[in-house]
């Protein structure tokens, strides 16, 4: 009973102490921001107003990853697990690579998403994949393309499609090594 | 025996973890609002060598740090070249842009580990320049 006790209280300082850790990043950020503000209130303002803006932008985006973690949460986890393992990784690689690639909008809302692939036994390198391959803009291309010429665009895009797979590689000799 | 979760408490679990990570999101895009208004990327084409290797390193480094949309990266790019930069520090700084996170860091530690992230964003910094040296190449050395 107190052995259970102790457990439950371990647990519950990790959860607390895990709650707590996850306003150290912004409180500094909004302490650099008053600091700043004494300096140059003018350009401070500036980034609050950019901040807004980006924040709206951002909005929509985390719509279509809520709905996405909703189908993902779903899924049976030892159906999926089962299906992962039985998998070649190729495979799982691939289908990485083309989920990054048509996923929009910024790395950071997509890191719950990826959390919860974790949790249900994606390999690391497969998320790697998915966050490199994210780096792809097919809705930028032409602009990539006016901006460097066609021939370097599709060059560009292939090459990081094929060092996306790479990283996965990396990534995964490097986690199971330390794991 | 374990009870079925149904669709509604899947969505309300699923909306509350998202909503968790709110705060470190804030942070992440405070903080890329600050590097954008302080930080003139006008400035930055002045810090290359000529050397192309450097050069390639020093624009994986810069990509790194600088976050936002790619667009921006693009007109910074295209800056970079007019005035002289090589190919190769301006390919490895638009991979960075895209790849690797220094802004987002913390929020990628607290949600994915800290050694996956170091792991990661220390394997795109390097890989930012092998992409580069390898379009580059397939590019023959340049655009015409």
């Amino acid at each position: 009973m107190d052995k259970n006790n102790d457990k439950s209280n371990g647990i519950g300082k990790t959860k607390n102490k895990k709650k707590s850790s996850k306003w150290i990043f912004p409180s500094s950020v909004l302490a650099l921001y008053l600091f700043l503000y004494f300096i140059d209130s003018a350009k401070t303002l500036g980034a609050i107003a950019y901040a807004a803006k980006l924040a709206k932008s951002i909005a929509p985006i985390l719509l279509i990853v809520l709905f996405f973690m909703f189908l993902f949460n779903l899924i049976d986890e030892k159906r999926l697990k089962k299906t992962i393992e039985g998998s070649p990784r190729y495979l799982q690689y691939l289908v990485m690579v083309i989920f990054g690639t048509f996923s929009h909008g910024p790395i950071y809302a997509w890191y719950p998403l990826m959390k919860d692939f974790r949790e249900k036994g994606i390999s690391h390198g497969s998320i790697s994949i998915f966050l490199y391959a994210r780096g792809i803009k097919l809705s930028l291309l032409p602009m990539l393309a006016i901006y460097f010429g066609l021939k370097y665009a599709i060059v560009l895009t292939l090459v990081m499609a094929a060092f996306s797979c790479i990283q996965g590689l990396l990534v995964d000799a490097v986690m199971k090594e330390n794991a | 025996m374990k009870k079925k979760k149904s669709k509604k408490q899947i969505l309300i679990k699923t909306a509350r973890g998202l909503l968790g990570n709110i705060p470190m999101m804030a942070g992440v895009i405070m903080l890329i609002s600050l590097l954008k208004t302080f930080v003139s990327f006008q400035t930055l084409s002045t810090l290359f060598t000529g050397n192309a290797l450097a050069d390639t390193t020093i624009g994986a480094f810069f990509g790194s740090i600088l976050a936002g949309n790619s667009i921006n990266s693009y007109i910074v790019g295209k800056e970079m070249l007019a005035s002289g930069v090589s190919l190769f520090a301006v390919t490895s700084f638009l991979v960075a842009w895209v790849t690797v996170g220094f802004v987002q860091i913390p929020a990628e530690m607290t949600m994915l580990g800290r050694r996956f992230t170091i792991v990661r964003n220390s394997l795109s910094v390097i890989l930012s320049i092998a992409v580069s040296l390898t379009t580059v190449l397939v590019m023959g050395g340049g655009i015409k």
